[in-house]
């Protein structure tokens, strides 16, 4: 069995300890790395190549979300998890769409953590009602309109519009709405003639999905740069 | 009335305006010029010659006949003063005045009032009837043309009779014969009737206008000014009229006092509205120009009625000295204040006063050589020409008042506009930070009420003896719940029902599930509902999550079914939550230790908060468990 290998970036010392102890906990974990501040992990991070990346969204010297892309444009096999505090979703989408894959509530108790983790692991993605209600908006927000004039799209926030993502089908936008009116996966699964882990694989390509980041990654550094409007 | 504030604001108006009237005014000017030496060349017409002296019989009324020689031009009234009569004048014409042959003509200037002309005994014409007062002959001039045929051969003088009729006061008598060729009388007639005519007609057809224009301005504007040139301009026309119409169908004398009382107005209240143009209206000389024309008109009316022609004239020489007296006003506004108005003002009464003097004494007084032709209509024509330069100037100045009025008026909109925007951004903000503050004391409220009993609750345990591990587990999780409570009611989707009851099992999922309590979850679709406030939303959870605590607490039940439906066709609009357990029920009597009363209190007191009907009741009879029902009217966005 090969031993997966986590990074961490997180301020919070405690918080740091406590995943600690549940990622050493688990015989399948490794923890390779831990950084207190985002100039440390993309450091590391330049030269050590790593399975999962545990990132905080508020770190005190760079945004968390720097952190997403930097990871995703210099290590795209890794895969990066928000440690996400409760009732943050709504900002998380963000993340995602930085290339974050799924999220890690971080205030639960230490087996809560644990129990997360091996979820995630198993190939599990959380998607809370108001995350499912969140991406049903900015989706049907984005495919409703016809596209946005140039000058629009360019003035608002660089990652939210400016980058149209992928079309969701009919079944995801299905699985969006039962999981936004509170039905678990198993129920998803049931209303839709499909499996569990169908609905899980619907998630995860809708996850995908936002990661515009994958796809436009020459857009963005042209515009940070000043190339493109 | 112009008041001193327009013409100050406006001054450029009044300086566009003048410059037309100045043109017209020397337009004017010079062709009084050229007419005046037109007349003086009739003198020396070469195939003419004037009668200098008559054989005269005169027999005034009242008073005995004489026959003497008199020197033309003669004047009835003067001779005999506020008497009519009968006067013949025989004249002896040389024959050598006319080419032998050709047709010759006699062209006699105030010559009447009445007039039969004889020529070597022969009637060749008549004006008027002898002794009708019907007919003024001496108004204008008169062509007599004479055949050839009349002429005597024999070098013997032609013998002219003229016979006249006068009434008094009417300008009779016999001003000037002049004989001679026809061919060179015919057009120096022609030239004087249309010049006579012609500026009589359009004096009074101006004066008519412009009469009429003031009128019609002052019945709109009420301007003294209008007005008073109105009943000027208008007086002035009988005169003007009189001049070329021989028959008027009024008697005489009263028409005589009729035109004198009209002019009397038209001089005095010429004067009025020069003072009234210049905005200089010292009270005395007002009262001075409405006492003199107060005082003519009656002298005019005695003087007709009494048959005393000095009455009359004392009446001119009153007009005559008042217009002098306003002529310092304006002399004063034109060369001090440097007013172009006045300017023109003084140019035109100066004329008019020159004109006066003239018609008083040469042809009223017959002083200084006497005169016929009286100067003052003309002269009086100016003032209609200035009426119409001060219309054109108030309208071109009221233009621009009302463009710099529009203009003001559009800054003030515009400034009122700034102001309104500013008082509603005040307000938005106000209201944006009414709605923080409002949402701030809600959180806080609700820290202190869920997470705070809570924790309090949990120190109560604590600092016991013996603190049940148990006991305080359920405390610490129950201010989690509420804390996290506190923090969905602040998801920016808590205005979405279907998100918040989701929400709300996406939290208890986890405790149902290690309670082993299977959730059958039936939530329909609901529409977007108005206004689904966080409070709401909160109330909402609240009861929703005393509920489950209490399945969960109490009720050892394994099984719990949500029910959600949407009553839209219902008013107003209804969502209705159903929650059912499997589990023993409502117990017969409250519990003593935590009486579950207390949390059913609390729940029916949030439903009422928010308008919705709560009912708790035994679910089966038989099999047990409890029913929660909630009934949650709506309003529809």
């Amino acid at each position: 069995m090969t031993i997966t290998q986590v990074a961490l970036v997180e301020d919070d010392t405690g918080m740091r300890e406590r995943i600690a102890r549940v990622v050493g906990a688990d015989p399948s974990l490794a923890l390779a790395f831990s950084a207190s501040n985002a100039t440390d992990i993309l450091n590391w991070l330049a030269d050590n190549p790593v399975d999962v990346l545990l990132v905080d969204l508020g770190l005190p010297d760079h945004p968390g979300l720097q952190v997403i892309r930097q990871c995703r444009s210099t290590q795209p096999a890794c895969a990066v998890m928000v440690l996400s505090i409760f009732g943050d979703e709504a900002n998380m989408v963000q993340a995602f769409e930085a290339g974050a894959s799924g999220y890690l509530l971080k205030d639960g108790t230490e087996a809560d953590l644990a129990t997360h983790i091996r979820h995630l692991r198993a190939g599990g993605s959380p998607m809370s009602p108001v995350i499912a209600r969140q991406l049903l908006r900015r989706w049907q927000t984005r495919t409703d309109p016809p596209p946005r004039p140039a000058a629009q799209a360019a003035s608002a926030a660089p990652y939210s519009t400016a980058v149209a993502p992928e079309r969701l089908s009919p079944r995801e936008f299905e699985v969006l709405d039962l999981v936004s009116r509170g039905f678990t996966y198993v129920e998803v699964g049931v209303q839709m003639g499909v499996s569990a882990s169908t609905v899980q694989t619907h998630i995860r390509n809708i996850y995908g999905k936002l990661d515009v980041h994958n796809k436009s990654e020459a857009v963005f550094e042209a515009r940070n740069l000043g190339w493109l409007p | 009335m112009c008041t001193t504030n327009r013409k100050q604001c406006s001054r450029p108006a009044t300086w566009a305006g003048f410059p037309s009237v100045r043109r017209l005014l020397f337009a004017v000017l010079w062709l009084l010029a050229f007419i005046g030496p037109a007349q003086a060349a009739t003198g020396r017409m070469p195939d003419a010659m004037d009668v200098r002296s008559a054989e005269a019989t005169l027999e005034p009324d009242g008073l005995p006949a004489q026959v003497r020689q008199v020197q033309l031009p003669f004047r009835w009234d003067h001779e005999f003063p506020g008497r009519g009569g009968k006067a013949s004048y025989r004249i002896d014409l040389p024959a050598a005045a006319v080419p032998a042959g050709g047709p010759a003509a006699l062209l006699l200037s105030g010559a009447g009032n009445q007039m039969a002309i004889w020529f070597n005994g022969a009637l060749v014409a008549t004006f008027g009837t002898l002794d009708d007062p019907g007919y003024d002959a001496a108004k204008g001039n008169q062509l007599v043309p004479v055949a050839a045929a009349l002429h005597r051969r024999d070098g013997q003088p032609q013998q002219l009779l003229i016979q006249t009729t006068m009434q008094r006061q009417r300008g009779g008598g016999l001003a000037s014969i002049r004989y001679g060729d026809e061919a060179s009388l015919t057009p120096l007639y022609r030239a004087q009737q249309s010049w006579r005519n012609t500026s009589a007609i359009v004096y009074a057809v101006s004066l008519l206008l412009m009469g009429g224009l003031a009128g019609g301005l002052w019945l709109r504007q009420r301007d003294a000014l209008y007005g008073c040139f109105a009943l000027a301009a208008l007086s002035g026309v009988a005169r003007n009229l009189d001049r070329v119409w021989p028959e008027v169908p009024v008697p005489w004398p009263l028409w005589g006092a009729v035109v004198a009382v009209c002019y009397a107005g038209h001089i005095g209240l010429i004067a009025r509205f020069v003072l009234l143009v210049l905005d200089r209206n010292p009270p005395w000389l007002v009262r001075s120009i409405y006492g003199a024309l107060a005082l003519s008109v009656t002298l005019a009316c005695a003087s007709f009625a009494l048959a005393l022609p000095k009455l009359w004239t004392t009446g001119l020489v009153i007009l005559q000295a008042i217009s002098i007296v306003c002529l310092p006003y304006v002399v004063h506004g034109a060369l001090v204040a440097r007013r172009r108005i006045a300017g023109v003002l003084m140019a035109a009464g100066t004329l008019a006063i020159l004109a006066g003097a003239h018609d008083l004494l040469l042809v009223r007084m017959g002083l200084f050589g006497g005169a016929y032709y009286t100067l003052t209509p003309h002269a009086m024509f100016f003032f209609v020409m200035i009426l119409a330069g001060l219309v054109v100037e108030r309208y071109s100045r009221t233009v621009a008042d009302y463009s710099a009025l529009n203009a003001n008026l559009a800054a003030r909109v515009a400034e009122r506009e700034e102001q309104l925007r500013g008082a509603f951004e005040t307000m938005r903000l106000q209201q944006q930070e009414q709605a923080v503050l409002l949402e701030r004391q809600r959180i806080m409220r609700e820290i202190h009420d869920g997470v705070g009993s809570q924790l309090v609750g949990l120190l109560n345990v604590v600092t016991q003896a013996t603190p049940d591990r148990s006991v305080v587990e359920e405390h610490v999780k129950l201010a989690l719940d509420e804390m996290r409570m506190a923090v969905d009611s602040l998801q920016p989707t808590h205005d979405d029902l279907p998100t918040v009851l989701a929400t709300l099992r996406y939290r208890l999922q986890p405790r149902l599930d290690a309670a082993g309590i299977e959730l059958v979850w039936n939530v329909a679709l609901i529409p977007a509902v108005a206004p689904f406030a966080a409070q709401a939303a909160l109330q909402l959870q609240r009861i929703l999550l005393e509920a489950f605590t209490n399945v969960l607490k109490h009720a050892a039940a394994t099984r719990i079914v949500m029910q959600v439906s949407w009553h839209g066709d219902e008013t107003p609009p209804m969502v209705r939550i159903v929650l059912t357990d499997n589990g023993r029920g409502l117990p017969a009597a409250p519990a003593a230790d935590r009486p579950m009363g207390h949390g059913i209190a609390n729940m029916r007191s949030r439903a009422q908060a928010i308008g919705a009907r709560l009912h708790i009741e035994t679910a089966d009879a038989q099999a047990g468990g409890t029913r929660v029902l909630l009934d949650w009217p709506c309003a529809l966005p």
